[in-house]
């Protein structure tokens, strides 16, 4: 049985048919042999269309705030007037929205405070341009089915999509801080990140999620799941009483001082 | 020009949320806010990305200008306070 590896989130395995999500969209700079105002007038509606999905996610109970940032970040004015200047430079109307983003995102790289926002606005700069070509970036996931979700990784504005048919999440980059990491600790969704061989898992595999284990099982059933040591009590009284806890046997006859008990050493 | 000085008190300093509310409070009242650690450096609060490149952190005590009148101005420089975490 084939086994894939990464970090686990969450203690729980699910059983689930895997469903590749291509959240990449990697489009080749373009010019246009349009006018200028063509342009604009193609640009600003893909914005108000991102800032408006934006505004309806911040209305979600999960990181409302997030999106509200984002929604605000995406119809700022000064990238809008970043872009109108790459469109006179002759680039159209995607590309221009997506390079005056990469370039004003450079000013919050360098810093770990902001540098997460940097990434999620190029996220945003490539559901515009997208938008610009009428392709919709937007995550769509069957409802009612038990599904393993494989991705390069799940921007916020894919993770707010995510619905009960989803039983367990993989992403090929990522760590456990990632925000898809994050969010599913938070909604006990089963995650294993950083799967570099991501790319084996083919839609409509039956796999295990062993995220206690740090695995993906190809054909696994929940009775191969990896289970966390416990501490069962099964009696009230314990059937050798504990006086106390110690970690040598020097310690436990210095803590004895003659009583002549047993005692039992846990190293 | 109404002016007051605001401490920043939000643990991550003035984040994107902020940075686009100010922006936007500017915008809902037609009135221009400028920023700035001090009177030489001041930026019109326009841009959230713009002001996100300032790197405003944690204490640091920054320099608000409303033009607007004495109420209006209060009012204003309240909010973006609330914004700011205090």
């Amino acid at each position: 049985m084939t086994e894939l590896n990464g970090i686990g989130i969450g203690e729980t395995a699910a059983e689930g048919l895997i469903h590749r999500v291509e959240t990449e969209f990697n489009p080749k700079p373009k010019n246009h042999s349009g006018s200028v105002e063509e342009q604009v007038a193609i640009l600003k509606p893909a914005i108000e269309a991102i800032t408006a999905e934006m505004e309806a996610l911040a209305e979600s109970e999960h990181d409302g705030e997030i999106f509200e940032a984002l929604s605000m970040l995406v119809a700022d004015e000064a990238l809008f007037d970043e872009a109108v200047v790459q469109i006179e430079q002759g680039f159209d109307a995607g590309t221009s929205f997506y390079q005056a983003t990469v370039d004003m995102s450079e000013i919050l790289k360098d810093d770990p405070d902001f540098a997460e926002r940097a990434s999620d606005m190029l996220d945003l700069a490539k559901r515009v341009w997208a938008k610009t070509e009428g392709i919709n970036l937007e995550l769509e996931i069957p409802e009612g089915e038990s599904l393993i979700l494989v991705a390069e990784d799940f921007a916020p504005a894919d993770t707010a999509k995510f619905n009960s048919s989803v039983k367990g999440v993989i992403t090929k980059n990522g760590g456990p801080t990632s925000h898809v990491a994050i969010l599913c600790r938070s909604k006990s969704i089963p995650a294993l990140v950083g799967v570099r061989d991501a790319d084996k898992l083919t839609s409509g595999q039956a796999v295990l999620i062993d995220p206690a284990g740090d695995r993906v099982l190809i054909g696994g059933k929940v009775d191969q799941a990896t289970v966390s040591m416990a501490f069962i009590p099964e009696f009230d009284e314990p059937l050798i009483p504990v006086y106390g806890n110690v970690g040598s046997a020097a310690d436990a006859q210095k803590a004895d001082r003659g009583s002549n008990r047993s005692w039992a050493v846990q190293n | 020009m109404i002016q007051r000085e605001i401490e920043i008190a939000d643990p991550i300093g003035m984040h994107a949320r902020p940075a686009g509310q100010i922006v936007k409070l500017a915008k809902t009242h037609g009135v221009s806010i400028l920023i700035g650690r001090d009177e030489e450096n001041m930026i019109e609060a326009k841009s959230p990305i713009l002001l996100l490149g300032k790197k405003f952190k944690t204490g640091e005590k920054l320099i608000f200008k409303v033009d607007a009148d004495q109420t209006l101005a209060d009012s204003v420089l309240d909010e973006i306070s609330e914004y700011l975490g205090n």
